[in-house]
């Protein structure tokens, strides 16, 4: 009981930051940048992905739609995410070392694993708050502006177009493999907090991480080759193979494999830092 | 002079034959002012997944296509349009009769419209007539922009207006290129850019046809 409590206050320290709220303002607005653009301009930019296939072929039908916008913001946002999520989540223990309340807070009858726990729960509800708006921006919002019609996708196989009816259920798919990917994230900087006592550290780092990663796993040499489905931004698109047709699932599979092995490692790290961690200094 | 328009005297025969033959397509065609049919477009192209599509097509004279769909639909971008275009418009091409073929046991003459303007998209357009029922039973568009793209066609019910119950589009696939950077799928390292030369395949199969109703 004591742990949902201290969730719950976790939650609404969150609340209160206003950096908090900085994630959900960027997503928004950003959002509604894209579609403003789409809406001014998309079929310019769809005819540059479609224009090699419409020298032979041409495509009848709402190609720009909610669906396709939903399909491109998701593919813009989902790499900047991180940093929203980081932001929060990397402030947990070390914005709570660094003000001196950790040790106040240790006071309390809760054991230094609960407290964490519920921190790593807490940044998760956030993480997953950030991942709802998208969803609601980009799927809703962009399906009331631009209508609902089949999705095109461009994968590196071809074009894959998948009928309207089979689409809904692949957001929620994805959007679940998003927001599992961004867990990772928060896990990977509340567990950077646990070694910090200042806020923009692991904040800088998980964004380090982010890039070092991203890095090795796009540069198409072979030496990265064994290390690389080992990475977990290597599994941050997995979100995407939903959207592919047949869907590879074995493929979806190993990467929540991948992040799972990423998230316990993260957590058991964090909780064996925290519980040697020296807050009395 | 006289041997030489006894030598030429095959070839304008033919010719008046490809003419007439033609001519009598060109009326047959006229006859069809406007209709209305169910179509199921399957396309089967490489690098291009996507499922069978019902649209519904109305057409008005001369060359006039409306294509609804529920979704989204893949059509050739020459071939379908192309033909009522070339009937409509007969004035505008040289027709030379190009010999005889089978095609699935059917005997069919060969005819080749050539435009008499340059500038136009349109190369050349090489159609096979089943002489005997006015139907054409295959053709090979070929234009500037956008290549070769050869269609057969199968009829049914509405022989006698000339419309067919299935259309079977193959066109070259060999110029799709997925631009660099689009297709950005992390999991995979290395991919094929390039398709390797294939031929693609449209089928597209009418149903309900409303013909001048």
């Amino acid at each position: 009981m004591i742990f949902l409590y201290s969730t719950y206050n976790e939650l609404i320290k969150i609340a209160l930051k206003p950096r908090s709220y900085l994630g959900l303002a960027a997503i928004t607005g950003l959002v509604g940048i894209i579609l403003f653009a789409l809406h001014a301009d998309g079929m310019s930019m769809i005819s540059f992905v479609t224009a090699s296939f419409e020298q032979t072929l041409r495509f009848e039908g709402e190609v720009l739609n909610g669906n396709l916008v939903a399909f491109i913001i998701l593919q813009m946002l989902i790499v900047h995410i991180p940093l929203l999520v980081a932001l929060v989540t990397g402030d947990l223990i070390s914005g709570e070392a660094a003000m001196g309340t950790l040790r106040m807070l240790a006071t309390k009858p809760i054991s230094r694993r609960q407290l964490l726990g519920s921190k790593f729960l807490a940044g998760g509800i956030y993480t997953l708050l950030i991942v709802i708006w998208l969803g609601i921006l980009a799927v809703l919002v962009g399906r009331w502006i631009f209508g609902p019609g089949d999705l095109m996708v461009l994968n590196s196989d071809g074009l894959v177009i998948i009928q309207e009816n089979d689409v809904l259920w692949r957001y929620a798919g994805a959007f679940c493999v998003a927001f599992f990917a961004l867990l990772t994230i928060s896990n990977l900087s509340i567990c950077l907090s646990c070694f910090s006592d200042n806020s923009i550290g692991p904040i800088v780092s998980t964004m380090a991480i982010i890039l070092l990663f991203t890095i090795i796993g796009t540069l198409d040499v072979p030496v990265f080759d064994p290390i690389r489905p080992f990475l977990f931004t290597t599994h941050m698109a997995a979100w995407r193979s939903f959207f592919e047709d047949p869907m590879p699932w074995d493929s979806i599979r190993n990467s929540l494999w991948v992040m799972t092995l990423h998230h316990v490692v993260f957590i058991a790290v964090a909780m064996i830092s925290f519980n040697r961690k020296d807050i009395t200094v | 002079m006289k041997y030489l328009l006894f030598l030429c005297l095959p070839f304008l025969a033919g010719a008046q034959q490809a003419d007439a033959l033609f001519g009598q397509l060109v009326q047959k065609f006229k006859k069809v002012h406007h209709y209305e049919v169910l179509a199921q477009i399957k396309p089967n192209i490489p690098m291009i997944r996507i499922l069978p599509v019902r649209a519904n097509i109305q057409f008005q004279y001369p060359n006039s296509y409306k294509i609804q769909s529920a979704g989204i639909s893949i059509l050739p971008k020459n071939g379908f349009s192309e033909l009522p275009q070339l009937f409509s418009k007969p004035n505008q091409f040289t027709v030379i009769a190009s010999g005889q073929e089978t095609l699935d046991g059917v005997n069919t003459s060969i005819l080749t419209l050539l435009p008499l303007d340059n500038e136009g998209d349109l190369i050349l357009a090489k159609i096979w007539v089943d002489a005997t029922s006015l139907l054409v039973m295959k053709s090979l568009i070929t234009s500037k922009t956008n290549g070769s793209i050869t269609s057969t066609f199968q009829y049914a019910g509405e022989k006698s207006w000339g419309l067919p119950a299935r259309m079977t589009f193959s066109m070259d696939v060999k110029k799709f290129k997925i631009p660099k950077g689009l297709a950005t799928d992390i999991n995979r390292t290395s991919r094929q850019v390039d398709a390797p030369q294939q031929k693609g395949r449209i089928e597209i199969t009418f149903s309900n046809y409303k013909v001048n109703g």
